[in-house]
């Protein structure tokens, strides 16, 4: 996403977007394809494609002043790498970081790093020093390890989690017997996953008082309100962009007439409120 | 409310049927798909050559048997497997995507050069059905670069088809956009089609804007999913897979700044177009 359709996606009523991971360097990203449809969801191996740090911090500078709510997602080898990313992006404006430390389909910058608690910690103790803004870490559904995990990033300076990035998936088109992503192994998004990622937010907010971005599955208003009751402070949407930018207007509406049928004033009184029972 | 269903978009394996050599670097390919049939001028399909690649071609002719083509110059690994395709070779395809171009009663001019004509050439059989009145440039390099003249001559007949060449070497010397402001004016031209090199397009998009013309191009960006989501093919805040690949010249209005410019590669920094 650049920022251009980043501050499309606000337009149309984001709250907020994230941008792609960034990088230290330019990534190209894995060959086509990259993506594909199944009948239970997408899986996707981008492979982190990204224009690196420096010139995403120029396409940022260019929106100084307009103050565009764009969560800006970054990667890295280690915390070494992530914290050379926070200083070439610091100096911007905008309002927070999202670490992704749980891509499941690029080698020594994803779920190696992110299912290890210690490095995890590390990498947020290396993000936290170099930054007053506010961190969520995006976590990996893919280990048992998950709230190990989110605890190292809290006690190290999270001020927040995102879960759940994709679940690692494969697809082989059997016509020509091959793996269909050019580099087979990729992430699965989309409805498929959305009652893992429920699970995952139930279990977070109990265990952390910090903000959960609730991220897996979410296409329409329903999927949001239950993302919400599991703890969800906000929610996050990336295949449902399939339906058009007008998902994001659909699912606003679609929860200001929830709240309004259930007599909620402020969005924050339903987050959690699946834990009552 | 329905949960979200992407399974239409699963690649659909088909046989090749023939392939068929156009020039000395630009092939035919044909393939049966009902649902690339159905496509209307202008839009597009994604083409997976297994082992290679994935990408967006634009379908160059279909009927109602369901017969299809996409024609293909090699510019990387998967264009190449793909020209060098052999009857009964496996490919995949998915869509078709993107907006059409508009076809309406009027007096048209479609202006393409190298693998650019490949949308034009439906276009040009639908346009010449509701009535239009069309003419075609067909551009190319130099003689043994020059697509679908017959098919086009065919369609269109023969006083209506205009050749140009950059070296002189077949009919009128130098670029299709030279012709086509020539003819703008003398044919009363309201719409103008295009699709070829973004630099040509853009020449022409200026000629018609100066002109008060209607103006359609279908452009092309590094494209990943087809379908709204990756946000790789970006030509401002618009998405080519769901916005184009046809855009009128009201809809490029706001992204002179890099249309027939510049354009971002696969990692999202600007490149030369």
């Amino acid at each position: 996403m650049t920022v251009d359709s980043l501050t499309r996606a606000i337009e149309a009523g984001a709250g907020a977007a994230v941008s792609k991971s960034i990088g230290l360097e330019p990534r190209e990203g894995y060959r086509n394809p990259t993506l594909v449809a199944t009948d239970s969801g997408l899986v996707n191996a981008v492979g982190l494609a990204n224009p690196g740090a420096r010139v995403f911090s120029e396409e940022l500078s260019a929106v100084r002043g307009k103050h565009l709510p764009v969560i800006v997602s970054i990667f890295g080898g280690g915390p070494t790498e992530f914290g050379r990313v926070v200083e070439m992006l610091d100096g911007n404006e905008f309002p927070a970081y999202e670490l992704n430390l749980s891509c499941p389909h690029v080698e020594g910058v994803g779920t190696e790093i992110g299912h290890d608690p210690e490095v995890v910690a590390s990498v947020v103790k290396a993000v936290r020093s170099r930054t007053k803004k506010p961190i969520f870490a995006k976590l990996s559904a893919n280990t048992h390890k998950m709230v190990e995990v989110a605890k190292a990033a809290v006690d190290s300076g999270a001020d927040g989690l995102t879960a759940i990035n994709t679940m690692r998936a494969m697809t082989i088109e059997v016509e020509t017997r091959r793996p269909t992503l050019s580099h087979k192994f990729g992430g699965l998004s989309g409805a498929a996953i959305r009652p893992i990622a429920v699970a995952r937010i139930y279990e977070l907010h109990q265990a952390f008082k910090v903000p959960i971005i609730g991220c897996g599955g979410v296409s329409t208003w329903e999927h949001a309100v239950e993302m919400m009751l599991a703890g969800a402070a906000a929610v996050e949407m990336g295949t449902a962009l399939y339906q058009g930018y007008g998902v994001f207007q659909e699912v606003n509406r679609g929860i200001q007439n929830y709240m309004a049928r259930k007599k909620f004033k402020r969005v924050q009184e339903i987050v959690g409120l699946g834990h009552k029972f | 409310m329905l949960d979200l269903d992407i399974s239409s978009e699963k690649i659909r394996i088909r046989k090749v049927l023939k392939n068929v050599r156009e020039t000395r670097n630009i092939n035919t390919v044909f393939f049966t798909d009902e649902a690339s049939a159905s496509a209307k001028p202008g839009q597009f399909v994604m083409v997976w050559e297994p082992g290679y690649d994935e990408f967006p071609m634009s379908l160059s002719n279909y009927d109602a048997k369901g017969v299809c083509s996409v024609t293909v110059k090699p510019w990387g690994p998967g264009s190449s497997a793909l020209v060098g395709a052999r009857r009964g070779d496996l490919i995949g395809v998915r869509g078709p995507y993107g907006h059409s171009y508009t076809v309406e009663k009027g007096s048209a001019l479609l202006v393409g050069g190298g693998t650019g004509l490949a949308p034009l050439l439906p276009l040009a059989k639908v346009l010449a059905k509701a009535g239009s009145r069309v003419a075609a440039v067909i551009g190319g390099r130099s003689k043994v670069d020059i697509l679908f003249e017959k098919q086009f001559k065919r369609v269109l007949k023969r006083k209506n088809v205009f050749v140009t060449t950059d070296d002189g070497s077949y009919g009128r010397p130098g670029f299709p956009t030279d012709l086509a402001e020539e003819l703008i004016r003398e044919r009363k031209v309201t719409r103008v089609y295009t699709c070829g090199p973004e630099v040509m397009m853009r020449k022409l998009y200026d000629v018609c804007a100066g002109a008060g013309v209607d103006y359609e191009a279908s452009l092309e960006r590094s494209m990943k999913c087809g379908m709204g989501i990756c946000g790789s093919c970006t030509l401002g805040k618009k998405l080519l897979c769901r916005d184009g690949a046809i855009l009128s010249g009201e809809a490029l209005k706001d992204s002179l700044d890099e249309f027939g410019l510049l354009q971002r590669d696969a990692s999202g920094r600007y490149i030369k177009v």
